[in-house]
């Protein structure tokens, strides 16, 4: 393996390491705020919409 | 301890991030990353490596920008003693974190190819330990006080106070290494480069504020459940 | 209030933790205790070699220092909490900060014992010789506990009232410190030798900039932390 081979697999690993941190990040965002939502969605329409 | 700012979180009901500026940050950078790395000539030092300065350094920024959030709305509430500041605060401060962990991690990438070592002790790295370190306590503390006003109070003070030092660390880090050896320089940029990392960092910082705009939304329905929950026991008494 | 009247009652608080520490001697008597326990268990990992151990005396000293020193930190608070005597104490009207700097004067002066007391094993230990410029190194190591001490009591005061108290104040504080301890190791090491380079005196503006920096960020902020 070449110098510039091993170049580019620390670019790709690079690349990767970034989209899997962002992607992680937004699953765990999108998840935890549909729960989230859920839960405030249903104590509102338990309250008949009133805020306490 | 009565909590009298929670009426005032409740007043207004929790916003609601757009889906599409999601769509549009994500597109941006897969648009950037295809861009730059199509149009950027190999570098005559660094050859391919560089592209990894696309992610890296743009990383980078926008951790200094986070934090420079959390710093603003950390004195906002000390200020202004509104919860919504607190929230947005630690908001910025977690997405800070992880773009912090993904430019050390980055770092360590480029440079175990560029100069042979995953690690140096350079000014740079290591005040971006540092803060990251920093910003670890700031989070620690949010996740051991119960308390929303003493959480808000106290990691207000943690935040400001800990964005102040930043600074100094960097510059304590830069004494410590250039009195016993040379800074190491960057190379000369490219226009190519300088077009590329543009875009990136454009693209880069929508992702951010998707990130902690979505962040903060979820802390408001968080803090809007708890306020529901506590006027539920009140009721039930 | 005048000052004269803020200046008693800061001195009472600190005269009130130090008769108690002086009364059960059992507190400062622990602490210094792992404090040299510390320096000697670093002396084995890093010796035998008396070269070696000579150039990681400093180190050792001052991670020793941080180590037991942060102890202190929450003591000085728990005891207040555990007889419920801080609510009463916030209830005296007048302003709040005299409860900071009593704090920071009896922390002062309790670190600034168990350093001496450290740095004598040390320079027994680690076979260091004084150097004739002891009177700057007194100075460094002086202005290096202010820095400990003073975000040290500071970030004790919330630590002190949360979760998990024992991790969380080493975990906020010992990032904040780098610069303290950059400084300070730099400069005592420059000290101990010839100091050549003169790297000491920028060492020490840089300690004394640090120290009024956050004496004063600290004694604003502490207000709003307390009160909470």
């Amino acid at each position: 393996m070449n110098v510039f081979e091993m170049d580019r697999n620390f670019v790709i690993a690079a690349y990767s390491v970034m989209w899997v941190v962002v992607l992680g990040y937004l699953v765990r965002l999108i998840r935890k705020g549909s729960r989230a939502r859920t839960d405030y969605d249903g104590m509102v329409g338990a309250n008949g919409g009133e805020k306490p | 301890m009565p909590d009298i700012s929670s009426d005032r979180s409740a007043a207004t009901p929790p916003p609601r991030t757009s889906v599409w500026l999601g769509f549009v940050a994500f597109a941006a950078v897969i648009f950037a990353q295809t861009f730059s790395i199509l149009t950027s000539p190999a570098d005559r030092d660094m050859g391919h490596l560089q592209k990894i300065m696309y992610v890296h350094v743009p990383a980078a920024w926008m951790t200094f920008l986070a934090f420079l959030v959390v710093f603003v709305y950390s004195m906002r509430y000390l200020w202004k003693q509104n919860e919504n500041d607190d929230l947005l605060a630690a908001s910025a401060a977690e997405v800070g974190a992880v773009f912090n962990g993904l430019t050390l991690m980055l770092g360590m990438i480029w440079g175990r190819p560029a100069w042979g070592v995953w690690w140096v002790w350079d000014a740079r790295l290591t005040s971006t330990l540092v803060l990251f370190l920093i910003f670890v306590g700031y989070l620690a503390l949010r996740a051991f006080v119960d308390d929303s006003v003493q959480r808000a109070k106290w990691s207000a003070a943690v935040g400001a106070i800990g964005a102040i030092n930043v600074p100094i660390v960097y510059m304590s880090v830069k004494w410590w290494r250039t009195l016993h050896q040379p800074q190491s320089s960057p190379g000369t940029l490219d226009p190519a480069y300088t077009l590329g990392l543009r875009l990136n960092a454009i693209a880069l910082l929508l992702v951010l504020i998707y990130f902690i705009r979505k962040r903060y939304e979820i802390a408001r329905l968080e803090r809007a459940i708890e306020d529901f929950a506590q006027a539920a026991a009140m009721g039930g008494k | 209030m005048s000052l004269r009247d803020d200046w008693r009652r800061t001195r009472a608080i600190a005269m009130k933790d130090l008769t108690t520490e002086i009364r059960a001697k059992a507190g400062f008597n622990g602490v210094a205790s792992l404090a040299v326990t510390i320096l000697i268990l670093l002396g084995l990992a890093l010796g035998p070699d008396a070269a070696a151990l000579r150039n990681a005396a400093v180190g050792a000293v001052w991670l020793a220092t941080l180590f037991s020193g942060v102890l202190a930190f929450n003591r000085s608070f728990q005891v207040e909490l555990e007889s419920g005597a801080l609510e009463p104490l916030l209830l005296y009207p007048g302003p709040r900060w005299p409860i900071f700097a009593g704090k920071l004067l009896g922390n002062l002066i309790f670190v600034g014992l168990m350093v001496l007391i450290v740095m004598l094993v040390g320079i027994v230990l680690f076979g260091i010789t004084v150097p004739d410029t002891w009177p700057e190194l007194l100075a460094v190591v002086a202005l290096g506990v202010v820095g400990l001490v003073v975000l040290g009591t500071f970030y004790a005061s919330m630590s002190s009232r949360s979760r998990a108290r024992e991790v969380l104040l080493p975990l906020l504080l010992f990032p904040m410190l780098v610069p303290v301890l950059l400084a300070a190791t730099t400069a005592s090491k420059a000290l101990l030798g010839a100091d050549l380079m003169h790297e000491a005196g920028a060492w020490i503006r840089l300690l004394i900039g640090f120290d009024t920096l956050f004496l004063v960020a600290t004694f604003l902020a502490f207000e709003h932390v307390i009160e909470a």
